[in-house]
């Protein structure tokens, strides 16, 4: 939450830890600024889609191009949960 | 109104409850009238063919039934419920069914395990109603002993379960004498797949009813085939494998207040930026962009508690189809999720109450299955989580931070 609308770039590290300890698909929100941020997020294992809010609007990040950092996140490290 | 056929042959219970389950009331009956004013007739059953036709006889039920399947309003029979629309079974002797359906129900061949139980690819030509929205080859879970042969040139789809014998449905568009939605067998053993089970066919029912009043709306989409729920078999590790195999999305965000798109710095209502006074507009640009879903919050139902801005979500929701739609803020009761959901967004997203209070989260999670048990895309509710180790909340206790992972867990654990 006190990374929500500052682009100050997510909590990575906690979600990851959620992420793992829940052992169900997580939504990652808050505090997207960068598509880096995006790809940090992806690449975490049972992370299954992000929230962007005000990097959206502010034209920070571009959702066509969000979409494939993204997608490209989901890669090996993800199938390796099932 | 879904009226269920009590005939003392049924799993009533599960019916009820799938109906329960996704927001839509059935009421269970033995009175032809509530039969004839229904929007759609489900009948289920267990048991002996010849005992339960005797039984609708008894009650009355057998003129009725056959206006209930005139083609005009939706059917499903389950099961025995679904036998029974045939002309004729040998289960326990020759007996005449309702004869809706021309065929005979036969038992499965000796030689094989009987009751034949498991998964198996149900393969359709894409033109039956009731598969609309379902691959042809999706699993389903079968516990039967016993099959329809379909005389006639009705539409069927197919099973392998070793024999590839027609066993589904009528054709919604064959002659007038069919049945409009028929579950496949699907056969039923304990409760928990029971109701998962009778859920797909309900939430059809549903579909169909929704069709029939609303002019095409869809609000409640079925359950993908590959996101059944995986238990018990080795389909369950392909399910999952295809879930892990997709993409992350991105999800752009839509919050109202008072009727604009907004943004707010860490959650606090006094650091706002408008975005624009047009909220479904901007949600359509996201749907031109290719967002493949929305998360909208009602920041003013976030704020005062419960639900603020349903119209204006509703519109949304409308506008950004088939794209589907998340909603939160405020929904702190099983009322407020109802309404979120009566928007028509696939999922509502529970936070500040579901933290604190975990029952409430599982009656959620009871109440609006698939939450946990089709993780990409839950049907219904999940407890959300900001990237931050505090949930998204208005006045959130510092006392909460890891509350987020213990719910979450407990909720999982459902499965």
């Amino acid at each position: 939450m006190s990374r929500d609308g500052t682009e100050t770039g997510p909590n990575v590290e906690y979600t990851a830890t959620l992420a793992r300890e829940v052992a169900m698909p997580v939504l990652a929100s808050g505090g997207v600024g960068r598509v880096e941020d995006l790809a940090r997020l992806a690449a975490i294992p049972g992370v299954v889609g992000t929230v962007v809010g005000r990097a959206l609007y502010t034209g920070a990040i571009d959702l066509r191009r969000a979409k494939e950092v993204a997608a490209a996140g989901a890669g090996p490290a993800a199938a390796s949960r099932g | 109104m879904i009226a269920v056929i009590d005939y003392g042959r049924g799993n009533l219970g599960s019916v009820e409850k799938a109906f329960r389950r996704i927001g839509m009331p059935a009421v269970i009956t033995q009175d032809p009238r509530s039969l004839d004013e229904a929007d759609a007739v489900v009948l289920p059953g267990d048991g002996a063919f010849h005992d339960a036709m005797a039984n609708l006889d008894r009650l009355g039920l057998v003129p009725a039934l056959r206006r209930a399947l005139d083609g005009s309003r939706p059917f499903l029979g389950i099961c025995l419920g679904y036998q029974l629309l045939f002309s004729t079974s040998e289960e326990f002797g020759e007996g005449r069914g309702l004869d809706v359906v021309p065929g005979a129900v036969r038992r499965l061949p000796a030689g094989r395990k009987i009751p034949h139980m498991g998964w198996n690819r149900v393969e359709h030509a894409g033109e039956l109603r009731l598969f609309d929205g379902i691959p042809s080859g999706a699993h389903f879970y079968f516990v039967h002993s016993f099959y329809p042969v379909v005389a006639g040139t009705v539409s069927t789809a197919l099973t392998e379960g070793g024999l590839r014998q027609a066993r589904v449905a009528p054709d919604a568009r064959s002659d007038a004498s069919d049945a409009r939605s028929v579950a496949p067998d699907a056969a039923i053993c304990g409760p928990e797949r029971s109701v998962s089970s009778v859920a797909r066919g309900v939430v059809r029912v549903r579909r169909e009813v929704c069709r029939c009043d609303r002019g095409g709306a869809d609000p409640c989409d079925a359950v993908p085939s590959r996101e059944e729920p995986a238990v018990g078999a080795p389909h369950a590790r392909e399910l999952r494998r295809h879930r892990e195999e997709r993409p992350v999305i991105v999800i752009p965000a839509i919050d109202l207040r008072g009727g604009r798109c907004v943004r707010l710095h860490q959650g606090r209502s006094d650091r706002e930026t408008v975005f624009s006074d047009d909220p479904v507009a901007v949600a359509l640009q996201w749907k031109e962009l290719g967002a493949e879903r929305l998360h909208v919050v009602d920041l003013d139902g976030a704020f005062a508690g419960e639900p603020q801005q349903s119209a204006l979500v509703t519109k949304i929701v409308a506008a950004m189809a088939p794209v589907p739609v998340e909603v939160g803020g405020g929904l702190r009761d099983l009322r407020a999720v109802e309404t979120a959901l009566e928007t028509g967004a696939r999922w509502a997203v529970v936070g500040t109450r579901a933290a604190l209070d975990h029952a409430f989260l599982q009656d959620v999670c009871r109440r609006y299955p698939g939450g946990s048990s089709s993780p990409s895309t839950p049907r219904a509710i999940r407890s959300r989580s900001r990237a931050g180790p505090r949930w998204w909340t208005t006045r959130w206790p510092r006392s909460a931070r890891g509350r987020a992972t213990r719910a979450r867990r407990r909720c999982c654990t459902r499965t």
